[in-house]
């Protein structure tokens, strides 16, 4: 046990070293890893000093990143702005004027503005700040250069420039600018119509076209036009300026304008017309110079349209006659004659005026007018005598005095005759009546019409068609046969188809016939006792007829002896006086179909200005 | 008594070696810092470089001569610091544009024929270029 015990003792004591040494063990352990710890420390030093410059170099990248983005964008806005110079002017004060649009979508600022002058030599530059003027995506900055802003610049007439202007992006604008005497124009003047008649309107077209490619007219444009005739310059050779051109006219490269203005010429036929066409302050020698002619004008150029807008050297007549031409010894009596109408612009006299009925039969018993005393109607005219010096031949003769028609106005000659008769009491289907006119203009004949001739085996209608101032009226004193209106303004006529044949027939469904001169408008039937319903019928060159239908037949007897369509229409509106041709016609027969009817009445509407 | 020292000579070792690292490496990593900082610098001031060349003009005036309008529409102010011509040298002066400002380097002589394009190369100190072309 001692053994033991020692034993033990002695394990006891190695157990304690032990025990020591693990402890010393430890201590060294623990000293060790106090090193360990220490260089860590250190470690831990050295990553923080290495992460830092990682994240410096990062945000360092960031910055470039951001630096590039910024950069991309602007890049990207000098590609979305795209400006050009729209419009390019000088102003009356000599200052460039123009016009930039901005067709982008980024907004433009313009820094500078390059003007060069190419007429100079060496040519020479003028640079101006713009202090970078914005001009919005999809919009345009007008007066660049006169008043937003005002240039130290002026622009000689006589210059040629490039202006450029050049935005802060970069992007730049150029465009060539040239004063109207330094660019050569096409021109071509028309004259229409070449050939005209004396009085007439005569219209030029000049056409300016600015054909060059690289270069804006600098400043508007205005014509200059003159006109001269080889006449010796009197009141009756002269041209009037009726209608002048535009003026300060843009004419962009490309495109051609038209300039209209409208002379009236007079002169002698013969006369040659010359048109100087040219703009003001155009380069010398660019000009055109067209030429017309002043011709006569031919009877049938206006014997149906009777429109006076232009003047002819000769007296007018409108005639009027009854058709059929009958009656007995009744005494009754149709109504003849003619207006005679002066279209010149100087006063005629009227001398005297021949009726003269043809037969086409050789037989001088056939007696169609005069063959009793001719009844004068009052005021028509006012003075002369009617008389019948030959058989079928009537005149009138001026008294003391030939009968004196002012410029642009109608005189009416008419007067009643009656009591036709023919050899053996035949009927004369067709025969011709003649018309002469005797004036200090000369002598003008109307020849062609033609009319039906009872002859005196019988009663038979005298039928007449005319304006009259009443409805429903046979009296002489109601005869209108010149109508006057101001332009504009509202006529009322009262048109009459009369039988003065008492017990004899027009027959009912024969129908009174207006035509109505063109021009006028608003035409309305106001009242058409003893016809069938009246409505106007409008054509497309503007004239309008009225046709109605008897309701019964016109007996000659009241108040079937004359009945009456009357019917408004508004003049038109004219620059001169004018006059216009009603024509009164009818269609139909009478006494069962013995006569086709045809009376003819050609009335005078005389449009005066005011 | 021994371990002690040992053990203090091993912190002490330590604590050298460790001081000596982390000052090298801060030494170093500060050098890269400023290189990084001075390089970005410099390429974003080279980015944000923006010029135009608004005009040359060509003209004769005791020879053939140039000059060229120039807009600085960056943030930073540039230098130009040459011009080439059909890429030759034709001058090499030097020119501060500042910020927002325009300069036109006259004069600059030429050997171009009228009418001929003439490409134009403007160079700035950072080296921004502009090759324009321009008719004489």
């Amino acid at each position: 046990m001692g053994t033991n015990t020692e034993g033990n003792k002695h394990s006891s004591g190695l157990e304690i070293l032990e025990v020591k040494k693990l402890a010393k063990n430890n201590q060294k352990h623990q000293r060790k890893g106090l090193s360990s710890v220490v260089g860590a420390v250190f470690m831990v030093l050295v990553m923080i000093g290495a992460l830092n410059v990682i994240l410096l170099a990062m945000r360092q990248q960031d910055s470039v990143t951001q630096t590039l983005i910024d950069k991309s964008s602007a890049s990207l806005g000098r590609l979305n702005e795209q400006i050009s110079i729209a419009d390019t002017r000088v102003t009356s004060s000599n200052k460039l004027n123009m016009t930039v649009i901005n067709s982008g979508a980024a907004a433009a600022k313009l820094a500078s503005i390059y003007i060069v002058n190419e007429t100079a030599s060496p040519k020479t530059q003028y640079r101006f700040d713009l202090n970078s003027l914005g001009v919005d995506g999809r919009q345009s900055k007008t007066n660049i250069g006169s008043t937003s802003p005002s240039l130290p610049f002026t622009v000689k007439s006589d210059t040629v420039y490039t202006v450029k202007v050049v935005t802060m992006a970069g992007n730049s604008a150029v465009v060539k600018l040239s004063p109207l005497k330094a660019l050569p124009l096409k021109m071509v003047a028309y004259v229409i119509p070449p050939s005209i008649t004396t009085g007439e309107n005569v219209t030029i077209l000049f056409a300016v076209t600015n054909n060059a490619t690289d270069t804006n007219l600098a400043q508007t444009v205005s014509p200059q036009i003159s006109a001269s005739l080889s006449c010796v310059a009197s009141p009756t050779c002269a041209s009037t300026l009726k209608v002048a051109a535009d003026t300060n006219v843009l004419i962009p490269k490309g495109t051609t304008y038209l300039f209209k203005s409208v002379y009236e010429i007079k002169g002698p036929v013969g006369t040659t017309i010359t048109f100087n066409a040219s703009l003001t302050n155009a380069k010398p020698g660019n000009y055109v110079i067209e030429k017309g002619r002043i011709i006569s004008i031919s009877s049938a150029n206006v014997a149906n349209t009777f429109l006076f807008a232009r003047l002819v050297q000769q007296p007018e007549m409108q005639v009027i006659f009854p058709n059929p031409f009958g009656g007995t010894g009744s005494g009754a009596q149709a109504v003849w004659g003619a207006i005679v109408s002066n279209p010149t612009e100087g006063t005629m006299h009227v001398r005297k005026l021949v009726i003269t009925g043809f037969s086409p039969r050789a037989n001088s018993n056939d007696k169609i007018i005069c063959n009793d005393v001719p009844t004068a109607i009052a005021n028509m005219p006012a003075t002369g005598t009617w008389s019948c010096p030959a058989t079928n031949t009537a005149i009138w003769k001026m008294g003391a005095s030939p009968v004196t028609i002012p410029a642009h106005m109608s005189q009416a000659f008419w007067v009643k005759m009656g009591a036709p008769s023919t050899g053996g009491s035949n009927d004369i289907e067709s025969l011709a009546v003649n018309y002469n006119v005797f004036t200090d203009w000369g002598q003008f004949t109307k020849t062609g019409y033609d009319m039906g001739l009872k002859g005196s085996a019988g009663n038979h209608p005298m039928v007449n068609a005319f304006s009259s101032k009443a409805i429903g009226s046979l009296s002489t004193a109601n005869l209108v046969g010149v109508m006057n209106v101001t332009q504009g303004q509202q006529i009322k006529v009262n048109a009459t188809l009369a039988n003065f044949v008492s017990g004899v027939n027009v027959d009912a469904g024969s129908r009174l016939v207006i035509d109505i001169p063109q021009d006028f408008s608003s035409v309305t039937v106001t009242s058409s006792t003893g016809f069938n319903a009246c409505v106007p019928t409008p054509f497309s060159d503007g004239s309008t007829q009225i046709a109605c239908a008897l309701t019964a037949a016109l007996s000659g007897t009241a108040p079937n002896d004359a009945r009456t369509i009357q019917f408004t229409a508004i003049a038109p509106a004219v620059d001169n006086t004018k006059l216009y041709v009603l024509y009164l016609l009818a269609d139909g027969t009478s006494e069962g179909n013995t006569f086709a009817i045809g009376p003819v009445g050609e009335m005078i509407f005389r449009v005066t200005t005011s | 008594m021994s371990n002690i020292v040992s053990a203090l000579l091993m912190i002490v070792a330590a604590g050298i070696i460790g001081t000596f690292l982390v000052v090298w490496a801060n030494s170093s990593f500060a050098f890269q810092s400023a290189q990084i900082t001075n390089q970005t610098a410099s390429r974003i001031n080279l980015v944000k470089e923006s010029f135009v060349v608004e005009d040359v003009w060509f003209y004769s005036s005791s020879g053939n001569k140039m000059s060229v309008t120039i807009r600085n529409t960056g943030d930073l102010a540039i230098t130009i610091s040459k011009i080439y011509v059909n890429n030759t040298s034709v001058w090499s002066t030097g020119q501060v544009i500042s910020r927002g400002s325009v300069v036109t380097i006259p004069p600059i002589a030429v050997s171009s024929t009228l009418g001929n394009v003439q490409n134009v190369w403007v160079q700035t100190q950072r080296g921004t270029n502009i090759h324009q072309d321009w008719k004489y």
